[in-house]
């Protein structure tokens, strides 16, 4: 009896163990990719299936967009200031009013536009099955940016 | 066999009359007897399952079968958690990369 109970300890501590280690092991890219630093630049290879050079190259295009993407930041930020501001001061839609949300439109839109040429640059560089996946997941924040876009395609999520 | 032996028999079994001393009890002693008998079995069923199981992973190759289906079955498990995990952080990562190139969605963060 006292054998058996020592085989069942072994089954239970060799599950257990089994389980620990495989899951771990498992999910450690992701937990990393997830915690470390750029991280969704490593997801992006991973999951567009990116080369080395390919991944030179739009980590390139990438470098080269952020700083663009923090002034066009910048702006939204300040033109929807200056709407709120006038929103608050006013009682109806002066012409004031109205050219800053005309403000706020185009610099949403040129926001749009800088956002689509750098989606096309990064998918260019991308296989064609890849960079079309690649596409459909960004379009949906281009065309519809105010949703949530939790259906974005996504392979993982297969 | 004649004629008048059939006659004789069949006279005696119709004058033939069964008077057994049954006891007021006896219906409700026999279904006692045969709950009794069931509950004994049942209880007897789980003792001799573990003496069974016992003595079957007394054997080294039984007791090591156990071991590898649980570790089989333990990863398995893991296996399929991992990949809901996976896709889990993929579309925490997914979102990540595009707040990280969409001004709109850094503006909401």
């Amino acid at each position: 009896m006292k054998n058996v109970l020592l085989i069942l300890m072994l089954a239970f501590a060799s599950a257990l163990g089994g389980y620990w280690t495989y899951y771990r092991c498992a999910t450690a890219p992701a937990r990393a990719m997830l915690t470390e630093q750029g991280g969704e630049m490593q997801w992006l290879r991973h999951e567009y299936h990116l080369s080395d050079a390919q991944f030179a190259r739009v980590e390139q295009v990438h470098r080269e967009y952020t700083p663009k993407c923090d002034l066009m930041c910048g702006n939204i930020m300040k033109a929807n200031a200056r709407l709120d501001q006038l929103i608050s001061a006013n009682k109806s839609v002066t012409p004031e009013v109205s050219a800053a949300m005309k403000e706020c439109l185009a610099v949403q839109n040129e926001c749009r536009e800088a956002m689509l040429g750098h989606v096309y640059a990064v998918g260019s560089e991308m296989s064609p099955a890849d960079g079309a996946r690649y596409l459909e997941m960004m379009k949906a924040r281009i065309v519809e940016p105010a949703l949530g876009h939790s259906a974005a395609i996504s392979e993982s999520s297969k | 066999m004649n004629s008048s032996t059939n006659d004789n028999i069949t006279s005696r079994l119709q004058a033939w009359t069964v008077d057994p001393d049954v006891p007021p009890s006896f219906q409700r002693e026999v279904w006692q007897r045969i709950a009794d008998r069931q509950t004994a079995r049942e209880e007897a069923f789980w003792p001799q399952l573990v003496q069974w199981v016992s003595a079957q992973l007394a054997r080294p190759r039984y007791a090591m079968a156990l071991v590898a289906v649980s570790l089989t079955a333990s990863i398995g498990v893991a296996h399929i958690q991992a990949q809901d995990t996976n896709a889990k952080l993929g579309k925490q990562l997914e979102a990540r990369y595009a707040t990280s190139v969409d001004p709109l969605a850094m503006m909401a963060r």
